[in-house]
């Protein structure tokens, strides 16, 4: 149950809803079930089962979004957001701000920033451009900075009320 | 990382530190066991799963060298069955030639033979009663021949492989050829017109009820041509204004009749359009707008795709050589990628406003219903005995196509270089 709960985890990261998230979630372990001899022993499981959730993601984005979106956008401005605001959210509040992502920009944000991904890897694995990966990662952060700043402000006014 | 009095602001670095340190190790603490039963059904469902399933890819490779390999067969030897009833032909006129060429001599032996006087009467009866039985067989030969000879010419005009070194030369035929005067029995005295052939005037005289006729007798099973195609044409969208677009292919002719073939094949065309009408902007599904960077102005809407056509084609005979051809038929569309670029007015509060492109890719295939076609023109058999055809089509939609579901209706030009298979 730990491995499933850690892999349910990553997998709503990926996804917009819990359904889309036990889609990925169970294909990924249909994966793992079938190619448990591919796993050497030496390797951490939880650093495989990683692997194999977000590529099945990543099959999951490729099969079900027609759409992959890419901008130019030099004119769009930075947000700014402060460290505090950031400190007072939760997994799960970040996790449901990631959610409420356009399909692309949650994956390209997901597998930059969290995974650590080159540019280079995710224009290869989602037959984007580099600059396609680009600029939906700053646009992705962009709007992930203005529904947090939004998250707080509301928040905010809850306590003024109250 | 910038102090602004209390806040601390970050850089888009420390934003994705901070977001990785939280989500890193996260587990999630709900357990869904609906979640989990639907894993057990879905892991059973694959542990069954039929060896047709698994090994799917290969069994359609193989179905596929399979059924090539049937047709390949079949053409062949429809194809050496032609051959061999043509070098047939060819054998029953070079044996009626030879015959006929001794009974005219003979003929002419017997006219000039003189009489004696003793045995004038029985001789005059006797050489009468001969010169009228070869009379007979001389009239029979050359009808027999003329149409030997007719078949040859025709096949010659249908099938360009029969004209190989393995057939008889074009140069042959018209030593055996005749007048249609020769067979009168008062001019069977006279030296024959030498070589005279199946002209190409004559073979134009021949009207299109002859040249049917001649087609049909001569028609065994179904003729196969194949050739590749190339249209160009303009688009008309329900949407937008379409360009002169060009597609290009391998089309197969399936001969059914001397009047009718079935056509089929495959055509790649890159077709493209854009889209500035207000109204059709608005009421259109154009996949991935994002209203959040500005008012859209105007899409271009690009389609890569295969267009299977399969029409029935009517062909009337103007010469042995040309032909009108009509068709009517359906296309099938397989879409392979779709391209929308919108341009927004962006109008950002520090700037004055400007545009910005966004860019939306589908590239999952996807069938529509198509066109139904029309089309008129000609083909003509050249001196190589490979057939050109040209055309005026109108292909009209059926239904909507694409992601933003417009009409489409195409009128072009086609081309096609023919060769005969069988």
């Amino acid at each position: 149950m730990e491995y499933y709960s850690y892999a349910m985890g990553i997998c709503l990261r990926y996804s917009r809803s819990a359904e889309e998230a036990v889609e990925i979630l169970n294909d990924g372990f249909i994966k793992i079930f079938s190619k448990l001899s591919m796993y050497s022993k030496g390797l951490s499981f939880k650093g495989w089962l990683r692997k194999v959730m977000i590529n099945s993601a990543i099959d999951y984005f490729r099969r079900n979004e027609r759409h992959y979106h890419s901008l130019d956008i030099s004119h769009v401005q930075n947000e700014s957001l402060s460290e505090n605001a950031l400190d007072k959210l939760s997994a799960e509040e970040i996790i449901s701000c990631i959610q409420r992502l356009p399909p692309s920009y949650r994956m390209v944000f997901n597998l930059y920033a969290i995974e650590g991904y080159h540019h280079e890897e995710i224009a290869n694995q989602l037959n984007i451009t580099v600059g396609t990966s680009k600029s939906n990662l700053a646009i992705a952060r962009n709007k992930l900075k203005r529904m947090i700043m939004g998250e707080r402000e509301e928040e905010s006014k809850h306590s003024h009320h109250g | 990382m910038k102090k602004n009095q209390n806040i601390v602001i970050m850089d888009d670095n420390r934003f994705d530190s901070i977001l990785r340190t939280k989500l890193e190790d996260y587990h999630h603490p709900v357990i869904d066991h609906t979640a989990i039963s639907v894993l057990h059904q879905q892991q059973a469902v694959t542990t069954e799963s039929s060896w047709y399933s698994r090994y799917r890819t290969e069994v359609l490779i193989g179905a596929g060298i399979v059924l090539f390999l049937l047709m390949y067969f079949l053409g062949y030897t429809l194809l050496n069955q032609t051959v061999r009833l043509t070098d047939q032909q060819t054998k029953t006129l070079d044996d009626q030639s030879a015959e006929l060429a001794a009974l005219r001599k003979e003929v002419s032996r017997l006219q000039l033979l003189t009489t004696d006087t003793v045995w004038i009467i029985k001789s005059q009866q006797q050489d009468e009663q001969i010169t009228l039985e070869l009379r007979k067989r001389i009239s029979f030969l050359e009808e027999s021949n003329r149409e030997l000879m007719a078949l040859i010419a025709s096949s010659r005009a249908f099938q360009p492989r029969l004209a190989g070194e393995e057939s008889m030369p074009l140069t042959s035929i018209s030593e055996f050829s005749v007048s249609p005067n020769f067979i009168m029995n008062d001019d069977i005295d006279q030296p024959a017109i030498p070589n005279q052939t199946l002209s190409s005037t004559h073979e134009k005289s021949l009207s299109a009820k002859s040249i049917r006729a001649l087609e049909k007798h001569y028609s065994h099973g179904v003729g196969i041509k194949i050739g590749p195609t190339a249209d160009i044409f303009l688009s008309q969208y329900s949407l937008g204004n379409g360009q002169l677009s060009i597609s290009g292919g391998i089309l197969a002719d399936f001969i059914l009749s001397p009047a009718l073939g079935l056509e089929t094949g495959i055509k790649y065309s890159e077709r493209f359009y854009a889209i500035d009408d207000e109204i059709a902007l608005s009421g259109s599904t154009l996949p991935g707008i994002d209203e959040q960077l500005g008012n859209l102005q105007s899409a271009e809407v690009d389609y890569r795709l295969l267009e299977i056509p399969i029409n029935l084609k009517y062909r009337h005979p103007l010469s042995l050589n040309d032909h009108w051809i009509a068709s009517i038929g359906y296309s099938c569309l397989v879409y392979l990628n779709e391209d929308f670029e919108y341009t927004y007015e962006f109008d950002s509060p520090s700037t004055n406003p400007t545009s910005i492109v966004s860019t939306v890719t589908n590239n999952e295939a996807k069938v529509y219903p198509g066109t139904i076609n029309l089309s008129l023109g000609m083909s003509h058999v050249l001196k190589n005995k490979k057939i050109i055809e040209g055309s005026l089509f109108y292909n009209h939609g059926i239904g909507t196509q694409g992601l933003e579901k417009t009409r489409a209706q195409y009128f072009g030009l086609r081309g096609t270089y023919w060769f005969t298979v069988k």
